[in-house]
C-alpha cells in the first residue's frame, strides 16, 4: 500500500524538525518514566480562587483524584498569572485531616454521627415545627447556585424572608451606598481603572494585605516606569502605607469630615466640575429618620451645609493637617489626572457606613472623576461571591434576585412568575437581618425570640458576630433553639451547633462566583469530597424534597409540581435529590439558567451558562450581539462602553432614584461614633485581617505554610502607649471592653503600627475571640456592625 | 499516470533527503570517540595563548581558566563557592520551603513587617554571603514581595498558645520537584522538567548564583529554550477530556 502523500510529507517534516530541534520522539526515552516524574500526568483546569473578592483565576493541577498544584492563570484578565500567598496555597485548604466527613447530631451535649437520611429528616422536622421561625444564615462564599436555591427555599417556599448572608457584616453599607447614589448596586468601573489611574486613594483600606493582587497591579506599574501616586487615608500604618507617597492619619470616624473637607474646597475654589454636576447629578440629604433614599435638596443648600468644613475645622476633627486636605482637594480639582478611590471594610464596617460610602461617590461625582478609565469610585468586596451571591442573587432579608426587593408588589409578582408560584404566595415583609436574626434566635420565644432554628452555611458566626456572647453563646440561648451548620471543618460555630453537616468545598463541587468587578465566574468539580461530605446545593434540595414528599404544600409550585424540580437538557425530570443522581445532571447549570431570567430588570444581564464555561469570567451586563456573540461591559453608565446608555448621553444613570438619569450627591455630616474612648476605656480598638489568613482562619490555619507564617493573633500597640503601661514587646496583657475581656500578646512595631491611643487585633484566631469584645452597634440603614472602633483598656497582668 | 510517476519520484526524493538528514544528525551528534572532543581541532592547540575550547561535559568539572595575557568574563560566571551539597540535598532543602513544585517558597529568614521592596537589595541580582545564598529573582520584578512569600516562623513576639486540639495535620501532597529532565540520548540537551511560570529566568537557579548542583555548565549561553524545550506534560495546558461533572 502506498502511503498517502499528505501523511508522508507530515512524517518527513516531523522527522526533519525533530532532527533539527534535537528533541522529542526519542526512541529510547521511556514515556512511562516521563509520566511518573513530577508534574507529569497532571490535569489542569480553571477555577476562581476560593478566598477574597478579587476573583483571581487559578489553574488547579489534579493528579490521582487529588489537587497537587496551583498556578496563577496567565490567561485571566483579573490577575494575569499572579496570585497571593493564600491563592497559591488554596489547594491545601481541602486536605486538613480533620475535615468533616459525616453528619453529626448533638445528643446529650455530644456530637454523634448519623446518616444523611436522618439528618435531612431532622431539618425537615425543624422546618415543620414552625416554618415562620426557620432562618438561613449564609455567605458571600456561597456559590451563586447555592445562594439561589436557599433564596428560593426561604422566600419562595417558606415565604418568611429570614435569609441573610455574612455579607451583611462585610459590604451591606457598600450596597446602600450604591443604591442611595445610583439607584442600583455595584461598581460602575472595573479593574482596568487600576491600570489607568494617576492617583489611587485608599480610604481606610489595606489592599497590600486584603486584595494583594489588585495592589500589585497598581504598584507594579512603577516597575514599568509608570508614575502613580498612592495616598493612604488610614487609622494605622500598614503594609499598604509602605508603598504610598502620602499617609494621612485620621481619628476613627472622622473620615466623613475629610470627604466633606474636600467637597468644601472644591466648591469654595470653584474647582468642582460644574458641567458634569449640571448634567448628571442631583443633591440629596437625610430625612429626619435615616432612610436609604432621603430627600431632594438644592445645590445652594448643599453648598451651605458644607460651609463649616474648612480645612482647619477638618484638621481639628480628624487630626489630618489642613495642608493635606488642601492637597486632596487640589487633586480632585484637576481635570488632567485620573483618580480612583478604593475602600473596603474601613468604610463599610462603620455606623456611618452608608453615609461614608455616599460621600466618596459624592466627591468623585462633584469633581467629575467618574466614568472614564481610571476615574472611578471603586468599592472592593471582601468575599469571593459577595457580589455574585449576596448582592446579585439578593440573599439579603429584604431582597429578591436581580436587584428586586420583597416590599415591591411587582417585584414579588415577577419572582412568583419565574418560580411558577401561585400569585400572592410570597411575603412582602422583609425578614430579619443578621443581628436581628441572632438576637431573636438567642432570646426565648416569649421575649420576642421568634427564630427557633438557623441553618448556617459556608460561614462561621460563632467567631464573627460582634459582641458574640450576647448573640450566639449557647450559655445565653434558649435550650429549645436549634442550630444547623454546614461546613467543612470543626469551627467555633460547629462547636455550638446541634446538627453539623459535612460539605463539599471549592473544586469538590461545581460552582459559580461573582467578583468585585461584576465578573461572573464558573468552574467544574475536579475532585471528590472526602467521606460522606456533600454539596450544599444538594443538602437544600434534599430537605426541600423531603418536605415535598411529606405533603408540605409550600414546596409545590402552582401546578402542584415539586418547586425545585431539576430537569436535564431534554426537559426530563432528574431525581437530583438522590445523592447518587446529583451529578448525573449539571444542577448548577439548571439553577443558573433559571436565575439568569432575573438579571434583565436592572440591566445586570447574565449570559448563558456555557459562555462562562468558555471564559475566565464575564462582567455584566453581558449583552448578546447581532453576530450571536456575548459582549461584557467594563464601564457602566458610560456611553462608550455601556450598551444601555442612550446614544449621545455620554453618561447616563439609568436607574436614578430621582428618575431623571442623574446620580445623587449626598450631604452627610460627621457624627460621633457610638462609643468613644473615655477615662475608663481610654483606647480605640480596631479589628481586621492579615494577609496570611482568610477571615476566621478555619481553612488557612490548617495550611502549614500560612499557619506557620502567622500562627497566632496579637494586639498591636504604639510603643509609647506600651511604655506608659509598662508592658514589653511580646508581653501578655488583658484587653477589656464593656462587653468582654481577652488575654493576648502585645506586638510593638508589628505588622501594622497604630498611632498613640489605639490598638489593633486581627480576628482570625479562634483561640483568641476578639469578637467577644467588639461593639454590636450598626449602621441604621445598612444594618452593618462597626468592627473598627470601640473603647478598650489594656490591663497589665499581675506578676508580669 | 504521469502524475503518479511524478509523485512516486517525489516520494523517493523526499525519503532520501529526510533519511540523510536523520542519519547525518545522529552521526553528527552521537557520542564522540573516547577522549576526543568534537569541538577540538587536532593540531590547533593553544592558538596565541588561548586555551582549548571545552565540551559542555568538561565545563561542568573544569570551568574556563584565566590565561596569562587575557581575561575571560566567562570565568567570573562560574561558581566561586561550591557548597559541596549533593543535588538530592539541595532539592530536599528546596522542597522543604514549598508546598508543591511551583509554589512560592517561604522566606527562611526574618523580614521587616512593613518593608516595601527591601528584598531586592539581596534578591535583585542574588547574593552569596557567609555560606548563605540569596537567589536572584526568577520572575519579573513584582514589587509587593510579601504578597506571595511569607516567613516560616511566627514574626510576632511572645509565648505561643497551645495549638488547637482539634487541628489535625494537613494531608496535602503536592507534585514534587523534578530531579532532571528527560534526554533523547545520553548527551542530548535535557528537556525542561518543570513549567516556567514565575520562573522564566532560568539563571536564577541554574546560573552562577544558584545552588551549585543545579548550575548550568554553560551559563554563557543566553537562549535556554533554544535547546531545552518545554513539555506539554508540564506547561499547564488544560486537559481535553470530558468535564468531570459529566461522569457520575
Amino acid at each position: 500500500m502506498k502511503p498517502d502523500r499528505r501523511k508522508f510529507i507530515q512524517i518527513s517534516a516531523m522527522a526533519a524538525a525533530t532532527a533539527a530541534a534535537g528533541h522529542a520522539l526519542p526512541a529510547n526515552a521511556n514515556s512511562e518514566e516521563m509520566r511518573g516524574r513530577a508534574g507529569g500526568g497532571v490535569k489542569w483546569d480553571k477555577a476562581p480562587c476560593r478566598f477574597c473578592g478579587t476573583g483571581c483565576h487559578v489553574q488547579v493541577g489534579v493528579q490521582g483524584g487529588k489537587v497537587v498544584a496551583i498556578a496563577g492563570d496567565e490567561h485571566a484578565e483579573v490577575n494575569k498569572g499572579l496570585l497571593c500567598v493564600k491563592g497559591y496555597h488554596v489547594g491545601l485548604a481541602l486536605y486538613g485531616e480533620d475535615r468533616l466527613t459525616t453528619p453529626q447530631l448533638r445528643v446529650n451535649g455530644k456530637l454523634q454521627s448519623i446518616s444523611w437520611e436522618r439528618a435531612i429528616q431532622v431539618i425537615a422536622d425543624r422546618v415543620e415545627l414552625d416554618p415562620a421561625g426557620f432562618g438561613i444564615y449564609g455567605s458571600g462564599q456561597w456559590t451563586i447556585p447555592e445562594g439561589y436555591i436557599c433564596q428560593k427555599f426561604i422566600k419562595g417556599a417558606l415565604a418568611n424572608n429570614h435569609i441573610d448572608p455574612n455579607a451583611r457584616l462585610c459590604m451591606a453599607s457598600a450596597v446602600t451606598g450604591f443604591l442611595a447614589t445610583y439607584g442600583v448596586d455595584e461598581p460602575a468601573g472595573c479593574y482596568t481603572d487600576l491600570d489607568k489611574a494617576d492617583v489611587v486613594i485608599m480610604w481606610g483600606n489595606n489592599p497590600a494585605e486584603m486584595h494583594p493582587v489588585l495592589f500589585s497591579r497598581i504598584v507594579d506599574r512603577r516597575s514599568r516606569g509608570e508614575e502613580v501616586t498612592l495616598i493612604d487615608i488610614g487609622t494605622r500604618r500598614t503594609r499598604t502605607t509602605a508603598h504610598c507617597q502620602h499617609y494621612m492619619e485620621f481619628r476613627p470616624q472622622t473620615d466623613l469630615a475629610i470627604a466633606n473637607g474636600i467637597a468644601h474646597l472644591l466648591l469654595k475654589n470653584n474647582t468642582y466640575d460644574a458641567d458634569f454636576v449640571e448634567r448628571f447629578c442631583s443633591f440629596r440629604k437625610d430625612t429626619e429618620k435615616p432612610s436609604l433614599f432621603g430627600e431632594a435638596m438644592e445645590f445652594a443648600e448643599y453648598r451651605k451645609h458644607l460651609e463649616s468644613y474648612t480645612p482647619e475645622f477638618v484638621e481639628e476633627l480628624s487630626g489630618v493637617p489642613a495642608a493635606d486636605i488642601r492637597m486632596l482637594a487640589e487633586l480632585f480639582g484637576r481635570r488632567d489626572i485620573k483618580i480612583t478611590s478604593l475602600w473596603c471594610m474601613g468604610v463599610n464596617q462603620h455606623t456611618r457606613g452608608t453615609a461614608m460610602n455616599t460621600l466618596i461617590h459624592g466627591v468623585h461625582l462633584l469633581s467629575g472623576h467618574f466614568g472614564t478609565p481610571g476615574d472611578a469610585p471603586t468599592s472592593l468586596t471582601g468575599q469571593p461571591s459577595a457580589c455574585g451571591t449576596a448582592r446579585e442573587v439578593g440573599t439579603l432579608a429584604h431582597a429578591l434576585p436581580g436587584g428586586r426587593i420583597v416590599k415591591k408588589d411587582e417585584h414579588r409578582a415577577q419572582t412568583e412568575e419565574i418560580w411558577n408560584l401561585p400569585s400572592g404566595r410570597m411575603n412582602a415583609k422583609p425578614g430579619y437581618h443578621t443581628m436581628e436574626m441572632f438576637k431573636r434566635w438567642c432570646a426565648p420565644k416569649e421575649e420576642g425570640g421568634d427564630i427557633h432554628t438557623i441553618w448556617v452555611q459556608v460561614t462561621n458566626p460563632g467567631q464573627t458576630i460582634p459582641n458574640s456572647h450576647q448573640f450566639i453563646d449557647p450559655g445565653v440561648k434558649d435550650p429549645n433553639k436549634f442550630m444547623i451548620c454546614s461546613d467543612v471543618y470543626p469551627t467555633a460555630t460547629t462547636d455550638i451547633a446541634d446538627l453539623v453537616l459535612p460539605s463539599a468545598m471549592w473544586v469538590e463541587k461545581n460552582g459559580m462566583f461573582g467578583n468585585s468587578e461584576r465578573r461572573t465566574q464558573q468552574w467544574f468539580r475536579m475532585v471528590k469530597p472526602p467521606g460522606d461530605a456533600r454539596d450544599d446545593v444538594w443538602q437544600v434540595l434534599a430537605v426541600a424534597r423531603e418536605l415535598y414528599e411529606r405533603g408540605n404544600g409550600s414546596f409545590k409550585d402552582k401546578d402542584g409540581n415539586f418547586l425545585f424540580a431539576i430537569q436535564d437538557e431534554k426537559g426530563v425530570d432528574v431525581p437530583a435529590w438522590k445523592w447518587e443522581r446529583f451529578y448525573t445532571v449539571n444542577v448548577d447549570k439548571v439553577l443558573f439558567e433559571e436565575y439568569r431570567k432575573f438579571s434583565l430588570l436592572k440591566h445586570k444581564d447574565l449570559a448563558p451558562y456555557e459562555e462562562y464555561v468558555k471564559s475566565r469570567g464575564l462582567r455584566w451586563p453581558v449583552v448578546k450581539q447581532p453576530d450571536g456573540s456575548w459582549r461584557e461591559t467594563r464601564f457602566r453608565f458610560s456611553e462608550f462602553d455601556d450598551p444601555y446608555v442612550t446614544k449621545g448621553a455620554e453618561i447616563e444613570f439609568y436607574h436614578s432614584t430621582s428618575k431623571d438619569n442623574k446620580a445623587q450627591i449626598w450631604w452627610r455630616p460627621f457624627e460621633d461614633a457610638p462609643e468613644i474612648p473615655d477615662a475608663e476605656y481610654p483606647l480605640w480598638l480596631c479589628t481586621g485581617r492579615v494577609i496570611e489568613h482568610w477571615h476566621t482562619g478555619t481553612m488557612t490555619r490548617r495550611i502549614p505554610q500560612l499557619r506557620d507564617a502567622m500562627p497566632q493573633a496579637y494586639v498591636e500597640m504604639h510603643r509609647e502607649d506600651a511604655a506608659e503601661l509598662g508592658v514589653a514587646n511580646g508581653e501578655l496583657v488583658r484587653l477589656e471592653t464593656r462587653r468582654g475581656a481577652l488575654e493576648i500578646n502585645v506586638w510593638i512595631d508589628g505588622r501594622g503600627k497604630p498611632p498613640r491611643g489605639s490598638v489593633f487585633v486581627p480576628f482570625f484566631d479562634e483561640r483568641l475571640l476578639i469578637n467577644k469584645l467588639t461593639l454590636d452597634a450598626y449602621d441604621p440603614i445598612s444594618k452593618q456592625p462597626d468592627y473598627k472602633k470601640c473603647a478598650v483598656r489594656v490591663v497589665r497582668l499581675p506578676g508580669s | 499516470m504521469s502524475e503518479n510517476a511524478e509523485r512516486g519520484a517525489l516520494h523517493v526524493g523526499l525519503a532520501l533527503v529526510a533519511g540523510l538528514a536523520v542519519i547525518g544528525f545522529f552521526v553528527g551528534t552521537g557520542s564522540p570517540p573516547e577522549g576526543e572532543s568534537p569541538l577540538r581541532q587536532p593540531g590547533v592547540e593553544n592558538l596565541e595563548g588561548a586555551p582549548p575550547a571545552k565540551s559542555y561535559k568538561e565545563l561542568r568539572s573544569a570551568p574556563p581558566a584565566t590565561g596569562t595575557d587575557w581575561t575571560a568574563n566567562l570565568a567570573l560566571l562560574s561558581s566561586s563557592e561550591a557548597s559541596g551539597a549533593t543535588k538530592e540535598q539541595v532539592l530536599a532543602e528546596r522542597a522543604s520551603r514549598r508546598a508543591y513544585d511551583g509554589a512560592p517558597p517561604t522566606i527562611p529568614h526574618p523580614v521587616r513587617q512593613q518593608a516595601a521592596n527591601e528584598c531586592m537589595s539581596c534578591h535583585q541580582d542574588g547574593l552569596r554571603a557567609r555560606g548563605r545564598l540569596g537567589t536572584p529573582l526568577p520572575h519579573d520584578s513584582y514589587t509587593s514581595c510579601t504578597q506571595c512569600h511569607v516567613v516560616s516562623e511566627s514574626p510576632a513576639p511572645g509565648v505561643a498558645l497551645a495549638p488547637d486540639a482539634t487541628f489535625a495535620e494537613n494531608s496535602f501532597v503536592g507534585i514534587s520537584s523534578p530531579t532532571e529532565g528527560p534526554r533523547a540520548w545520553s548527551i542530548a540537551p535535557p528537556q525542561m522538567p518543570h513549567h516556567t511560570q514565575m520562573r522564566g529566568e532560568c539563571m536564577s537557579c541554574h546560573g552562577p548564583m544558584g545552588n551549585d548542583p543545579l548550575q548550568s555548565s554553560h551559563p554563557d549561553r543566553q537562549s535556554c529554550e533554544q535547546c531545552h524545550a518545554a513539555s506539554a506534560e508540564t506547561d499547564l495546558r488544560p486537559g481535553l477530556e470530558t468535564p468531570p461533572w459529566q461522569t457520575p
